[in-house]
């Protein structure tokens, strides 16, 4: 895509997310074209939807949708979003398999679903399960916005598999893509609390002086743009080299959980310094504070958190006996 | 041909940064003996300093040196991000140390820059091939911090200037052969009355003393000028623009050096990445999180290169690279530390030569080239435009 077209693009999906919410928002990005868009270019649609629903606090099915177009799956088919803390959603369970995971936001009109089991080898079995053989419990949770709904339930064998070459490494790849995106939707979400923060300190007055002429404030937006500004050039950088292709995809994989590692760490830095700056407004649940803190602290948790991305950064590169570029000029 | 057709056919010759890297990386495959540190552990400043006089006229007489620099200083002209390519090939594998090889990124764009054509086109070609070494005579005992308010002093004495005072914090001085002096030549106008001039370190009234830093490294030299004569023409830019040739230098030092203090990180990365023991989750989790700070600097830097290679430059925002890089180098060697268990402490191995070093050198990352409260002042005052208090 050309520089134009992004920009249009951007524009496009910045209005529909402003304007709409949950799943009258899937509804606008249907109607726009995302998904045929993320099909021909993947890279620009993610940036463009998830930058764009972190500065104005929305969701969408979009996180379902990245997953399923990386496995292949249609909308009547919604992917398990592993529980925190968890890399797989169905496990051996006596005879049957047990089945746990999470939907944020998925399609209303899924009836299916599909999960993801490891082999003690590591490799992984894609399953599909209908809908109405397992549990499932909306819950409100700390943002109940996204939508969650807690699946759980145990299934009989045989189960029909996923019909693709490479099980173990389509998911791996399903997993990356949902990492850039949730990253994207981080520094969009890190770029709108920041942006609260700045308006309050130069709205706010204490001491006959606005608070953002005292330097402890000064130096703690100061930290919170740098970490913004670290999250953003990161997921920029790393998107742009795996769009040049020619990377493998180990490259691909390390990429995604460093990207989503960085927007993490710079997530807890920007929370704390704007919350701090905001202070007691920034606490209530009139000021919009709230919503993106929230909401960055539950993304934070999905597909890995700060401490699982860095050991398994950390693992990757002490297999490698190196430390890779990843972003090059 | 006219220098400008040699510059466009020099800029044609390669089709971009990946195929001058191709061929800058066979070539170090073929000159690895030659470009081997020849001492094991941290080397001494001499060491270094000698390993890097041969590096670089090595790379000069080979070209690759010349590659991202202007032809009227002995460049061959190209983009300047083969410059920084070229620097991080070479730190990436440990060949250089990123202190001594960053000494021409600092000072070498400004004098191109600001220098007479005449005097640029002498001084330049022997920096670049090694044969001279350069220093910055920046800091005093009372401006550190508060660069603006210092007092060396140059006054006119006809068609010469005459310097008088102290410089402190001064990196290789008493192994430079030049030096860019910033000098007070008007009264009480603060960062406006100040003049640079590129000074010949052998010139009559220079003492220099060096400094031992905590790293038991001499690096840093104290600076004493007393009457020191300097023709008019060593002055850089006008008259009274210092402050801007300054300015200049410090957005210099945020260019491709910071890409190949990059690579340095990654090449100590990995090295701890292969030391460290491949069970040791604790371990793992702590260099992810390094790796982080590093990727993060690299994917700024990165588009900092690509302004810099269009002919603009980052001004304040800059200060964001630095905060990231003074973040990404402390946190490197502050886990090397935690993962060696005791080596930087303890060990008496070329090795543990190395990360001690390296680890009481990062701590400085925060202080030196602006100190990290400033740079946050910057962001603060110029990139958020917070309010100043009192206006």
């Amino acid at each position: 895509m050309i520089a134009e077209e992004v920009e249009l693009l951007e524009q496009t999906v910045s209005a529909l997310t402003r304007q709409h919410d949950g799943p009258d928002l899937t509804a606008a990005l249907d109607a726009f074209g995302w998904r045929e868009l993320l099909a021909d270019e993947p890279e620009a649609a993610i940036a463009a939807v998830f930058g764009s629903q972190g500065v104005s606090g929305t969701w969408s099915s979009a996180l379902h949708d990245v997953l399923g177009a990386a496995l292949g799956v249609d909308e009547s088919t919604a992917v398990l979003v592993p529980h925190p803390g968890a890399t797989a959603t169905c496990r051996p369970d006596g005879d049957g398999i047990a089945v746990e995971g999470l939907l944020l936001g998925s399609r209303t009109g899924s009836s299916q679903i599909l999960g993801a089991m490891h082999s003690a080898d590591g490799q992984t079995t894609l399953l599909q399960v209908e809908q109405t053989e397992i549990h499932l419990r909306p819950i409100r949770g700390l943002d109940p916005a996204v939508g969650t709904v807690v699946v759980s339930g145990s299934v009989q064998r045989p189960r029909f598999e996923l019909d693709c070459v490479d099980a173990t490494s389509t998911w791996k790849a399903a997993i990356s893509s949902g990492r850039s995106a949730l990253s994207y939707q981080l520094v969009g979400t890190l770029r709108a609390m920041h942006a609260l923060a700045l308006t309050h300190a130069v709205e706010r007055s204490q001491f006959g002086r606005q608070i953002g002429t005292f330097q402890a404030i000064r130096h703690r937006l100061a930290e919170s743009c740098v970490a913004v500004a670290a999250a953003n050039a990161t997921a920029v950088g790393i998107g742009q080299v795996s769009a040049g292709g020619g990377d493998s995809q180990e490259d691909r994989s390390l990429s995604a959980a460093t990207d989503k590692l960085v927007a993490g760490r710079s997530a807890a830095a920007v929370t704390a310094h704007c919350q701090q700056v905001l202070a007691g407004i920034g606490f209530t649940s009139q000021h919009p504070f709230h919503r993106f803190m929230k909401r960055a602290a539950s993304l934070d948790r999905l597909l890995g958190n700060p401490a699982e991305l860095s050991r398994e950064v950390g693992r990757q590169l002490m297999r490698r006996g190196e430390a890779p570029r990843l972003v090059e000029l | 041909m006219h220098s400008a057709e040699v510059e466009a056919e020099n800029t044609r010759r390669w089709s971009g940064t990946q195929d001058f890297r191709t061929a800058l990386v066979a070539w170090i495959g073929d000159h690895a003996e030659a470009l081997q540190p020849g001492y094991d552990g941290h080397g001494t400043t001499q060491q270094l300093l000698d390993h890097q006089r041969k590096v670089q006229r090595l790379l000069y007489d080979q070209d690759w040196m010349r590659w991202g620099w202007p032809e009227a200083v002995g460049g061959l002209g190209g983009s300047p991000l083969f410059r920084a390519v070229l620097g991080e090939e070479l730190t990436s594998r440990g060949l250089v140390h990123t202190a001594a090889f960053s000494m021409p990124e600092v000072l070498g764009p400004a004098v191109v820059q600001f220098a007479r054509p005449e005097l640029a086109e002498i001084v330049v070609p022997p920096m670049l091939r090694g044969d001279e070494l350069w220093c910055q005579g920046f800091s005093e005992p009372d401006a550190g911090s508060d660069l603006g308010s210092l007092k060396t002093r140059a006054v006119e004495d006809g068609d010469e200037w005459v310097i008088t005072g102290q410089k402190l914090w001064t990196s290789w001085a008493h192994h430079a052969s030049r030096c860019i002096v910033l000098a007070r030549t008007e009264e009480d106008r603060g960062s406006r009355g100040i003049t640079a001039l590129l000074v010949d370190m052998d010139s009559p009234g220079i003492q220099v003393r060096p400094l031992h830093t905590m790293a038991d490294v001499d690096e840093f030299c104290e600076m004493f000028f007393d009457d020191v004569h300097v023709p008019g023409a060593r002055v850089l830019g006008e008259r009274g623009n210092g402050w801007a040739v300054a300015q200049y230098i410090l957005a210099c030092e945020r260019g491709p050096i910071f890409w190949q203090r990059g690579g340095w990180l990654l090449h100590h990365l990995g090295e701890l990445s292969r030391l460290v023991d491949a069970e040791d989750d604790h371990a793992a989790q702590l260099i992810g999180e390094a790796y982080a700070d590093v990727v993060a600097l690299r994917a700024r830097s990165r588009t900092t290169q690509y302004l810099i290679a269009e002919g603009q430059r980052r001004g304040a925002e800059s200060s964001v690279d630095k905060i990231l890089i003074a973040t990404a180098d402390q946190s490197v060697f502050g886990v090397a530390r935690e993962v060696l268990e005791g080596l930087v402490e303890f060990g008496d191995s070329p090795l543990a030569d190395r990360y001690r070093k390296e680890w009481l050198y990062s701590r400085a990352a925060s202080i030196y080239g602006g100190t990290a409260e400033i740079q946050r002042d910057i962001v603060a005052a110029q990139v958020l435009n917070l309010p100043r208090a009192g206006r």
